[in-house]
Parts: structure tokens; C-alpha cells; sequence
């Protein structure tokens, strides 16, 4: 048998069949109603299944450790590319690395995580009176993950639209995403190379449909393009853009990337915004 | 209204579905995602073809492909395409200049055999399903596969070689 049609034949199966969509698109178009998009289960178990941080889902092996309370100070560096932006913690920090944490080993490094269900029980078990954001009570995740015994990672990935789906007409300039990590140091002296941003170097993680570990690379580039003092926090805040989300912005103009960092009580802010420059600010300004 | 509305969409559907179909597949997880991925593309582009009429496209092919773009972008959580770097080439071990392998010689095909094909494909790396979804469903020539996937096309010759001669050793046992 030729090749092309023997692989025309096995392909196919998994190749969508261009007449039916093209069917099912003008009957939308003619209809009133929206009609349900007919996907197959593998859309809504990846959509549940990937998440953006490993350690938030690889709850391995839980540990039985005891709390412990730690005190801290810091000078943190964020390097973006090779530009170094120091940020200091001028006051001291009380942490407590809770209960009930769960070992994860990743790449030589080893990771206490636990996840929350809200933010309240994130603050009391951690002692970190940690800042939230109030234009949405959704959560994707609310997670903990102390690396190596050297810091700790608190954050909270908002769910701004049902089933994470942004809808097509929303307002350009929209905040369609919003994640906030607080870095705290555990040991007097630390780096968080997690902060480290440099252009094309992105890596991450997500579990597949059937539970592995699936590594990728991403090609983001990163640019530091402002820098102002917040009065809602009274501190200085220093802004990055995603310059590939930017890029992304020809056609539908509303996604566009900016990360604030910031010391704020002793922790400091990673704060992820996907929307325009005005409204990712009025995110940090209604901080709380 | 709708009666334009679906003349447009009709124009702009048979002008673009086969590039769509191929940036899905060049920058897809897992080919089982093409279908809903592509259905998912136009069914938004009809929904906004709807809502604001065929005036607000300026470059419906444009507005596609960055429609399509999002969508794998939002379909995977954030993770655009990822080819893998460990491409090896075989230039040396074979002649890749003349591939001339059968995979299967009879003249008809069962449905047995489509399931083990389609799962023996399923089991390649995503580089090499890549290859062959736009060798021979899309067919794309190799300077096209080459431009879509950014390698070069001794690269592309070697894994398809490799692969036919996988899926004939296979299917013949």
C-alpha cells in the first residue's frame, strides 16, 4: 500500500474532521444560541491536570514534621538578565514552617509543600500576614513550598474566570491573570534563585493526564522598565515586562505581562499580572 | 446578517484550515489535542464573527493564527511548543537521500492494523509525530516541515526514515 494513503488513513483518526467543524461553526453563526463546544475528555482532564507549579500537586511523601518558628532578615537580588536589583528587608521576619508538609524531590532539590484552601489558613499556619489581592476571591492554588530549608515560597494563583477560559469579548486591557508569591529566608543568608529571570531560560513543570512528570522550556524575554513608590504600600516598586506576551498583543490587544517585585513586611513580593500596565498597578494598589 | 456572516466565515474556513491545522500540529503537546484545539480556534472565530460581523476582521488569516497561538497557549496552561534538542542525525548510518520504505505492503488495510499503526506512532517522540502528521496528513513538503519546525531538513529525512523503518519492522511482526 502507498505510504500516503496507509497514512492518510492512520493519521486521520486523531485529525479533526474539517467538515463538521465547519458545519458546527455556521449553525453557531446562524444560531441564537451558544452552542456547547464538543470536546472529547482528554481538554477537561488536561485543564484540571496542568497547573503552572510542580510542587503544588506532587504531594509524595507527607512528612511528620513539627513546626518550627524562624526569625529573618534579608538583602535580597532579583537578577533580571544580568541587571541586579537589590532589595532590602530592613525589619525582622517570623516565619513558621508548619505541620503537615509533604517531601518532594525535583532536579537536587528538595521541597516541603503544602497546599491551602484559603488564605486565612495560609497566614495563620505560616505566621506571614501575607498580602492579597480583594478584585477576586477565586483560587486556582494556594501553596507553600519551603526549598532546600532556605526560603520559603508562599503563593496564591487567583481563577479569575470559570474554568480558566478567558472569554474572547472581554474589555481590552482586562487583568485576565494574577499570581502573588512572597519569598521568605529561612536561613540568614540566601539567594532565591527562583527570582533569577533570564531570556529564553524559563523552565517548568506540569503533570500530565496520567500523572507524569512533564518538563518544558519556555522562550520568555524579560525587560525592567520602571520603577515607582507605591503610596497604598509605601515601598518601591521595581516593574518587569514579559516582552513575548507583549508581543503576542497584535490582534486582540488585551494580553499583555507585567511582574512587580517588592519588600513589604519583611517578605518579598513576586506579584504575575496579564493585563494593561493601568490595570496590572491598580492590582498592586489594591493590595492588602 | 448570518447569511454574509457564513459566506465570510466559508472564505476565510477553506482559505486557512490547513495552515491552522499545521501550526496546531507543529506546536502541540500531544496529537490527541489537534481536534479540540482546531474546533476550539474556529468555533471563538465564528463566535466573534457573530457578535461583531466580518467588518472588524482586518486580517482574518492573522487574527486566526494568533487566535490559534492563544488557544494552544491557554490549552496547555501557559506552555507553548517545546521541540526537543536532542536531535541525533543518522546522516552517516543510512541513505537518507533515498527513502523508499513500504510500510505495509498489503493493499488493503485492516482496522487492526490502524490501531497498532496509530499506536505505534503514539509511542514515538513528539518530533518525529510531528514529521509524519505533516509529511503525510497535511502533506507539507520538507522545506515547509523544515520552516514549521525550525530544524533543518537532513533532520527531518533521518527521523522520517527512522520511523518508517520502525513502523514496517512492526507492523510486519
Amino acid at each position: 500500500m502507498n505510504n500516503d494513503v496507509f497514512f492518510k488513513s492512520v493519521l486521520g483518526k486523531n485529525m479533526p474532521d474539517t467538515e463538521s467543524v465547519f458545519e458546527m461553526c455556521t449553525k453557531h453563526i446562524d444560531s441564537d444560541a451558544r452552542i456547547r463546544k464538543n470536546y472529547n475528555y482528554s481538554f477537561w482532564v488536561k485543564l484540571v491536570a496542568s497547573i503552572i507549579i510542580v510542587f503544588s500537586i506532587l504531594l509524595i511523601t507527607p512528612i511528620g514534621t513539627h513546626a518550627r518558628t524562624l526569625i529573618s532578615h534579608f538583602i535580597a537580588i532579583v537578577t533580571i538578565n544580568d541587571c541586579k536589583i537589590e532589595f532590602d528587608n530592613d525589619s525582622h521576619t517570623v516565619f513558621t514552617i508548619p505541620n503537615g508538609c509533604s517531601k518532594v524531590e525535583l532536579d537536587g532539590d528538595i521541597y516541603n509543600t503544602k497546599s491551602y484552601t484559603s488564605i486565612d489558613s495560609l497566614k495563620h499556619d505560616t505566621n506571614i500576614d501575607m498580602l492579597s489581592w480583594n478584585g477576586c476571591k477565586s483560587y486556582s492554588d494556594i501553596l507553600l513550598a519551603v526549598k532546600n530549608n532556605e526560603y520559603a515560597r508562599l503563593s496564591i494563583i487567583y481563577q479569575i474566570f470559570d474554568n480558566g477560559d478567558i472569554p474572547n469579548d472581554i474589555e481590552n486591557g482586562t487583568v485576565t491573570d494574577v499570581m502573588i508569591h512572597g519569598y521568605v529566608p529561612i536561613k540568614d543568608s540566601v539567594t532565591f534563585k527562583d527570582i533569577a529571570l533570564k531570556d529564553n531560560e524559563l523552565k517548568y513543570s506540569t503533570i500530565d493526564d496520567e500523572g507524569n512528570l512533564v518538563k518544558y522550556s519556555k522562550n520568555e524575554e524579560y525587560e525592567s522598565i520602571e520603577k515607582y513608590y507605591s503610596n497604598s504600600l509605601s515601598t518601591d516598586i521595581t516593574v518587569v515586562s514579559d516582552k513575548n506576551i507583549l508581543d503576542s498583543d497584535e490582534v486582540t490587544n488585551y494580553k499583555q505581562g507585567y511582574i512587580f517585585f517588592f519588600v513589604y513586611d519583611g517578605v518579598l513580593y513576586q506579584v504575575n499580572v496579564v493585563g494593561a500596565i493601568d490595570n496590572a498597578k491598580g492590582v498592586i494598589e489594591s493590595l492588602s | 446578517m448570518s447569511s454574509e456572516n457564513n459566506n465570510f466565515f466559508e472564505l476565510v474556513y477553506r482559505d486557512t484550515n490547513t495552515d491552522v491545522l499545521k501550526y496546531i500540529v507543529a506546536k502541540c503537546n500531544n496529537m490527541e489535542d489537534v481536534s479540540d484545539i482546531f474546533q476550539d480556534v474556529y468555533m471563538e472565530f465564528a463566535d466573534v464573527l457573530k457578535k461583531k460581523g466580518s467588518q472588524y476582521f482586518k486580517n482574518p488569516k492573522a487574527f486566526l493564527l494568533h487566535l490559534t497561538k492563544t488557544k494552544i497557549h491557554r490549552f496547555y496552561k501557559s506552555s507553548l511548543s517545546y521541540i526537543e534538542n536532542n536531535i541525533e542525525d543518522i546522516r552517516n548510518e543510512v541513505d537518507i537521500e533515498n527513502i523508499n520504505i513500504t510500510v505495509v505492503e498489503d493493499e488493503v488495510i485492516t482496522n487492526e492494523q490502524i490501531d497498532k499503526a496509530l499506536s505505534l506512532i503514539g509511542g514515538m517522540d513528539m518530533l518525529t509525530q510531528r514529521i509524519l502528521y505533516l509529511r503525510f496528513y497535511i502533506d507539507c513538503s520538507l522545506d515547509e516541515i523544515s520552516n514549521s519546525l525550525n530544524i533543518n531538513e537532513s533532520t527531518i529525512k533521518s527521523r522520517l526514515y527512522r520511523a518508517l523503518r520502525y513502523l514496517k519492522d512492526k507492523m510486519e511482526e
